[in-house]
């Protein structure tokens, strides 16, 4: 007992300070693993011009395309599906950003690549890019292009993830 | 004069006692691979079998002595000194989107799912999305000198890292399966569940 007594103190200082280096050591890791499975949501309008990884995005126009439609047969596309674009203008800043842009169900439990080759006609944009173009630093637009199943809706957001940055939700509603 | 004689021959055997407890601590635990192993979902022929990353159903197995596709003018020659197993499935990524990793377990051997036959007829190289189903063939070049044995065990996963992941895992009938001079790849197919 005299030996716990004598030592109390250390022990006290033991039991707060092991927890607390666990703590302080895997914090940051904790906090970049959430940022990355639960990206912070950032709700735009369409036309909203909204600044992400040192650049700005604006969500000009949205498309759905039903494989049932005349140009989504013209499009192939695999029955039970629809394709959803969207025409995204991009003013670079300092460094003209890479990207990745996938569709983001409501649930947010699936996702959706970019498809090429399936790109659908944006009348007003027909020089638009289909890739964030890391060589272009004047503003340009890009038709971001999705073949998910049809019950997704007119629902889902657009995961924007930029190379050295945490991923941005922007919530456009189609 | 014994007391302190027996305390120190009780700290060296505790000390011991401690050290064969480590000793044996670390032999119990299991190791890197054990702890990352993939989580397989195990069902049957003809059986959906659905994990966390990707659903599969093994619909039908072929052995044929070699390959070709359905390209009226220039059909792909898939000969091979050994033999073809393939494997007919509908699978779907159920969360992201990705790429198919196959392999047949037969007997003591690993087989991964050939990149040989041309793209867009083997599942192997189809790509994946959530939610939408792509069902074709998969072939396994089985080299020459490797026995067949009765039956073999499919693995079905998303990406080449299944490591804590699903694997929808199907016991195939080898001795059941029609034996065929030459089998088509017909092309893969894709449509929304």
């Amino acid at each position: 007992m005299s030996w716990l007594r004598e030592n109390r103190w250390w022990l006290v200082a033991l039991v707060v300070l092991v927890p607390a280096t666990i703590v302080a050591a895997l914090w940051p890791q904790w906090f970049d693993y959430q940022n990355r499975i639960n990206p912070p949501v950032l709700r735009a309008e369409t036309g909203e011009l909204v600044e992400y990884a040192g650049s700005q995005w604006r969500l000009d126009e949205w498309k759905i395309v039903l494989a049932t439609s005349a140009e989504g047969g013209d499009l192939d596309l695999p029955v039970g599906t629809q394709l959803i674009a969207a025409l995204v203008t991009i003013e670079p800043g300092d460094t003209a950003p890479s990207c990745t842009a996938s569709l983001v169900d409501d649930e947010r439990d699936r996702w959706w690549r970019t498809t090429i080759g399936s790109t659908p006609d944006f009348p007003g944009a027909p020089d638009a890019s289909n890739y964030c173009d890391p060589d272009l630093t004047d503003p340009y637009q890009a038709v971001f292009t999705w073949v998910v199943p049809a019950e997704v809706g007119r629902s889902g957001a657009v995961e924007l993830a930029v190379f050295e940055a945490d991923p941005l939700i922007l919530r456009f509603d189609p | 004069m014994r007391r302190p004689r027996l305390r120190g021959g009780l700290a060296v055997l505790a000390g011991l006692v401690l050290v064969v407890a480590a000793w044996g601590v670390l032999e119990l635990a299991p190791s890197t691979e054990a702890v990352q192993a993939p989580i397989p979902v195990r069902v049957g022929m003809g059986e959906r079998g659905e994990g966390r990353n990707i659903a599969a159903t093994v619909l039908d197995v072929v052995i044929a002595e070699r390959l070709t596709d359905e390209d009226p003018f220039d059909p792909w020659n898939g000969e091979t000194t050994g033999q073809w197993i393939v494997v007919n499935a509908t699978v779907e990524s159920t969360r992201r989107g990705g790429s198919l990793d196959a392999r047949l377990e037969l007997g003591s051997l690993s087989i991964i799912g050939s990149g040989r036959p041309p793209i867009g007829t083997s599942l192997q190289t189809a790509p994946l999305e959530a939610g939408i189903q792509v069902t074709g063939w998969v072939a396994f070049e089985v080299p020459a000198d490797a026995p067949l044995p009765s039956t073999a065990t499919i693995r079905i996963a998303e990406g080449i890292d299944s490591r804590l992941d699903s694997v929808i895992t199907v016991r195939l009938d080898l001795a059941g399966a029609d034996r065929v001079g030459e089998f088509v790849l017909p092309d893969t197919e894709t449509a929304a569940r």
